[in-house]
């Protein structure tokens, strides 16, 4: 029984689970440590499955350390070993210890403590690795004549390059909204196969440099051994700073500082894996197969065929299982890397051990000037091709988003941004989740004294998180399936070009109630000064029914007699259904005590909600009810926004039962919209792309109000507009915010005028919109026609019409345009820097 | 000792013409135009014609151009140019109304209460598109907008 927990494969699987484990915990403790992960991911509990690791982290640990122990005990009596291994013992049983005393999701969030957990978590792999280094008596050969690693390399590239062409037409005809045409497939496919074996190349001349500079040392077998770990070290560091750090916005210092941990651990781990297969097949081995033994399946070409099909097919199968909730394709993109060092492994262990020809580097340079004369053929093919689909920039991006191979090559290794851009990209990053700096809060107020032309109606301002337009009658005639939000939008004001400010609900929200941009800060507390949707509520004297979640706990003051909707409820498993129902029970109540109609005295009322149903995190598992379809829409989603429908049609009726809906300000929006498969894209990390920045706008005044007032129902409208038409339906006349300047373009303006007011002004202006989570900005013009969007991330610019007819169509930006934009977007970022007092750090 | 610097300096020098391809490669984006229309005066009717065919989605510059071709008197010009707008947004209210007034000043009352009808949708309340219903129910002309 013991032989078998001494096995290779069965050491492989504990160690996995073993890293995986404090892999997980680490990057537990490094999203709580940073303020705005722990904002937006921890402590609304975004993931279950995170959250519940975090719950059962001690139980969990237990089990691993259990399936470690039974792996270490046929070693525990050879002498190198023996002391590591019992110590590393007793220590994990206090770590265990100390975990069920201390329970990962009871840590206190942002603190310094989170960050050393998150470094100290590799410590386990590192102390295991030293064990299983001095458990194993491999030997390295030096062999004497160079093998060159290049033919493995190519032949790599060749499998990858197919694996993911192959299944990119599928990917194509599955997703909607990736503009590509037959040309354009065949461009795509001619870019990625010169990309994947120029980066393979690439990789193979460092690996035989690498081979090379050990020749000069005294134990060459040996220094290339270690060599090859300090490569390994290196590229997972870059992979954890640029896959998995940056999308969520850590950078710098506690970055640098997880990466390389993590990355000197694993590498290690990797490496007293190696050396117990190696031991088990008792060979000597060259450094570089050594390294690989892990991988080594067996030595017939049959059995290389049959691993690299079955890692072909789980690689398709996984990806088909996270595509849809995929924070900036970061899953995709360790599972391609993941196959990119399998097939490598596999391919490696049929390379004969022949000698390398002298002139080796004939291949090599070959394939640099085929690499160089592709590019030049897409720079003629820019200016010469008169089908648009054939325009390189358009297609080999398109391409990227059905091949995630050719996405990895180019995102990793894409060349630097050319310095005109470099100074604009870094403006956005240094003005974009902005940490550790204390500022003041800014006054937003749309009126100097509070006056009331008529009666306060009472207000219920629904903010369906996530919910999009387009699945709504009222904006496309072929859905079916929201009759009662049909029947409402006939006795409303529906604004068709409605967009968020914000793509992401940690600053969208805020500025909403703002009625203006806010600083990218999470947040400038209090906020109490910038809220002008409370001081409304307050000054109007409503009484208050609030959604309770993290951020009208923390930004929305509470008075006294507020009542609390969804008291007790976790916040991602807030709905529209329970908290209407709720509500409506609340209401018919007070109607009984308070008396309700015409003539009687009573308090209005302020309702304010946002239901998180068909938030992504909630949709990637939902389940469609059994006899419903929805041809053309995703079914989870759509089903969810009918039962929402059906809810807030009987709420309607509730309200009209109660005698409440003819003076009610009744309004229906989101705080953002989503992506649901448009480009391969889903959810809204830190994109701000059309499907995430388009949200409805519906809304409802009372019939005495409407003959007094006016509105553009096509003119651009956005979520930083809804508290001042708040202010203008309520009675008040909210004006310009100071004089008509730049600050004007980042606060709201109301939708209902005077019939007489000039509201042509917004038709030519741009307005600045952004990401929540990251320096992502564009800008809104030409009446909501046209999106220019600035990518700080990736480094990269897009332009999209957003016509109604034109299915948000990517189009092309001359020079002047793009200049003209970037100008805009760092006048705008500049003047609400400078409304907040900040400037960033040199 | 010689044998391996026959593979260093080749690797080296393949390495480092990899990456030169690269950075050039991203670096040969043709301009599309250079007309810079971007900065155009709204008064300069030939080059706002010109900045049309650039981008011919422009109702901004439409409008722009359609207002001087109404202080220049070609009202042919003008109507083809905001129906041409109105193809690329059909619910540009003001677009509508500014068409309206200038079919009422051509005679083409029924046309001009079409325009005015679809306008009063748009824009509920506006005084803009009321004004303009009630110029054509009694068949009075508009004011210029100069």
């Amino acid at each position: 029984m013991i032989r078998l927990f001494a096995r290779p494969l069965s050491i492989g699987i504990a160690r996995a689970l073993n890293a995986a484990f404090f892999f997980v915990t680490s990057v537990y403790c490094l999203l709580a440590y940073n303020p705005f992960t722990y904002e937006q991911f921890i402590q609304p509990k975004v993931s279950a499955a995170l959250t519940s690791f975090a719950v059962w982290h001690g139980a969990i640990h237990w089990l691993v350390l259990s399936m470690t122990a039974l792996t270490l005990a046929p070693f525990l009596e050879r002498p190198r070993a023996k002391w590591i291994g019992w110590s590393y013992l007793v220590a994990s049983l206090a770590l265990s210890a100390w975990f069920f005393t201390h329970p990962l999701w009871l840590q206190e969030g942002t603190s310094r403590g989170n960050l050393i957990l998150a470094v100290v978590s590799m410590c386990p792999l590192l102390w295991l690795a030293f064990f299983d280094h001095a458990a194993t008596d491999v030997g390295v050969e030096s062999p004497e004549q160079f093998r060159s690693v290049l033919p493995t390399c190519w032949k790599t590239a060749t499998f990858v390059f197919a694996v993911y062409a192959v299944a990119a037409p599928l990917r194509l005809y599955l997703t909607g909204g990736i503009a590509l045409t037959a040309g354009g497939l065949g461009l795509g496919w001619f870019v990625s196969a010169l990309w994947h074996l120029a980066l393979f190349t690439t990789a193979g001349l460092v690996l035989t440099i690498i081979s090379t500079l050990a020749g000069y040392a005294r134990s060459p077998g040996r220094t290339h051994y270690w060599l090859l770990w300090a490569i390994a070290t290196a590229a997972v560091t870059f992979v954890l700073l640029r896959v998995l750090l940056a999308p969520v916005a850590i950078r710098g210092a506690a970055a640098w500082l997880v990466s390389v941990a993590a990355a000197v651990a694993v590498a290690s781990a990797w490496s007293g894996v190696a050396r117990h297969a190696a031991a088990s097949r008792s060979a000597v081995l060259a450094p570089l197969d050594l390294w690989l033994a892990p991988l080594a399946i067996g030595t017939s070409g049959t059995a290389v065929a049959i691993g690299l099909v079955g890692a072909a097919v789980l690689t398709h199968l996984s990806i088909a299982r996270i595509w849809t909730f995929d924070w900036e394709f970061m899953l995709q993109k360790l599972v391609t890397l993941a196959l990119w060092v399998v097939a490598f492994g596999f391919i490696q262990t049929l390379a004969r051990n022949r000698a390398a020809p002298r002139r080796f580097w004939i291949g090599p340079a070959l394939v640099v000037v085929s690499f160089a004369a592709g590019q030049v053929l897409l720079s003629r093919l820019a200016t010469r091709a008169h089908d648009g689909g054939l325009n390189p920039e358009f297609a080999v991006d398109s391409y990227a988003a059905v091949d995630p191979s050719f996405r990895v090559a180019r995102d990793l290794f894409g060349s630097g941004t050319p310095a005109d851009a470099a100074d604009f990209y870094g403006f956005l990053r240094a003005h974009s989740t902005i940490q550790g700096r204390q500022l003041e809060p800014v006054d937003v107020d749309f009126v100097r004294e509070w006056s009331a032309r008529w009666p306060t109606p009472d207000v219920f301002l629904f903010i369906v998180d996530s919910l999009r337009p387009d699945y709504l009658s009222p904006y496309n005639k072929t859905v079916g399936f929201t009759p009662a939000i049909d029947a409402f939008a006939a006795d409303s004001f529906v604004f068709k070009r409605a967009f968020s400010r914000y793509a992401g609900t940690g600053l969208s929200v805020p500025a909403i109630w703002a009625g203006s941009m806010i600083i990218h800060k999470q947040y400038v507390t209090p906020f109490g000064p910038t809220n002008a949707l409370e001081k409304l509520v307050s000054a109007k004297g409503y009484r208050r029914f609030i959604t309770e979640d993290h951020l009208t706990s923390e930004l929305f003051e509470a008075s006294p007699d507020t009542m609390r909707l969804d008291r007790q409820v976790p916040e991602m498993l807030h709905t529209f259904c329970r908290t209407t129902g709720e509500l409506a029970r609340m209401l018919e109540e007070r109607s009984l005590h308070e008396g309700h109609g015409a003539g009687k005295a009573r308090r209005p009322i302020f309702v304010l909600t946002r239901p998180l149903e068909l938030h992504i995190g909630n949709i990637a598992s939902a389940k469609v009810p059994p006899g419903e379809s929805y041809p053309g829409f995703h079914a989870p989603y759509a089903s969810r926004v009918r039962r929402i429908d059906a809810c807030f049609g009987e709420f309607l009726d509730t309200l009209r039962r109660t005698k409440l809906y003819d003076n009610s300000v009744i309004v229906l929006t989101s705080d953002h919209g989503d992506s649901l498969g448009e480009g391969q894209r889903w959810g809204h990390g830190f994109t701000a792309f059309p499907e995430v920045l388009r949200i409805p706008l519906i809304i409802r005044a009372p019939e005495a109000i409407r003959g007094r007032l006016s509105a553009d129902l096509a003119r651009v409208s956005f979520s930083t507009d809804i508290t001042p038409t708040l202010y203008a339906l309520l009675g008040e006349s909210p004006g310009a915010h100071g004089s008509r300047g730049v600050r004007d373009l980042l606060i709201g303006s109301p939708l209902f005028v005077d019939p007489s007011t000039d509201l042509s002004w917004r038709r030519r202006e741009s307005y600045l919109v952004a990401s929540s989570y990251g320096p992502v900005y564009g800008l809104i013009s030409r009446n909501g026609r046209h999106l220019y969007l600035a990518d700080g991330v990736e480094s990269r610019e897009y332009a999209f019409d957003l016509s109604p007819d034109r299915s948000d169509v990517r189009v092309g930006m001359t020079d002047a345009e793009r200049e003209a934009s970037r100008q805009a977007i760092r006048q705008q970022i500049g003047e609400l820097a400078n409304w907040y007092g900040y400037s960033p750090e040199p | 000792m010689a044998s391996h610097h026959d593979r260093l300096v080749p690797c080296l020098i393949l390495l480092t013409a990899f990456f030169v391809v690269r950075t050039l490669g991203d670096r040969a984006r043709p301009s599309v135009s250079p007309l810079d229309c971007e900065r155009i005066v709204a008064a300069d009717m030939t080059a706002m014609e010109r900045c049309l065919t650039v981008r011919p989605a422009d109702i901004e510059l439409m409008a722009e151009l359609g207002r001087a071709y109404e202080r220049a008197d070609r009202w042919g010009r003008a109507e083809s140019i905001y129906r041409q707008a109105l193809e690329v947004d059909v619910d540009d209210g003001d677009m509508r109304v500014r068409l309206g007034q200038l079919l009422l000043r051509r005679g083409d009352a029924g046309g001009a209460r079409r325009q005015a009808e679809i306008a009063v949708a748009l824009q509920p309340g506006r005084s803009g598109p009321r004004d303009l219903l009630r110029q054509t129910a009694i068949g009075g002309q508009p004011g210029l907008d100069r």
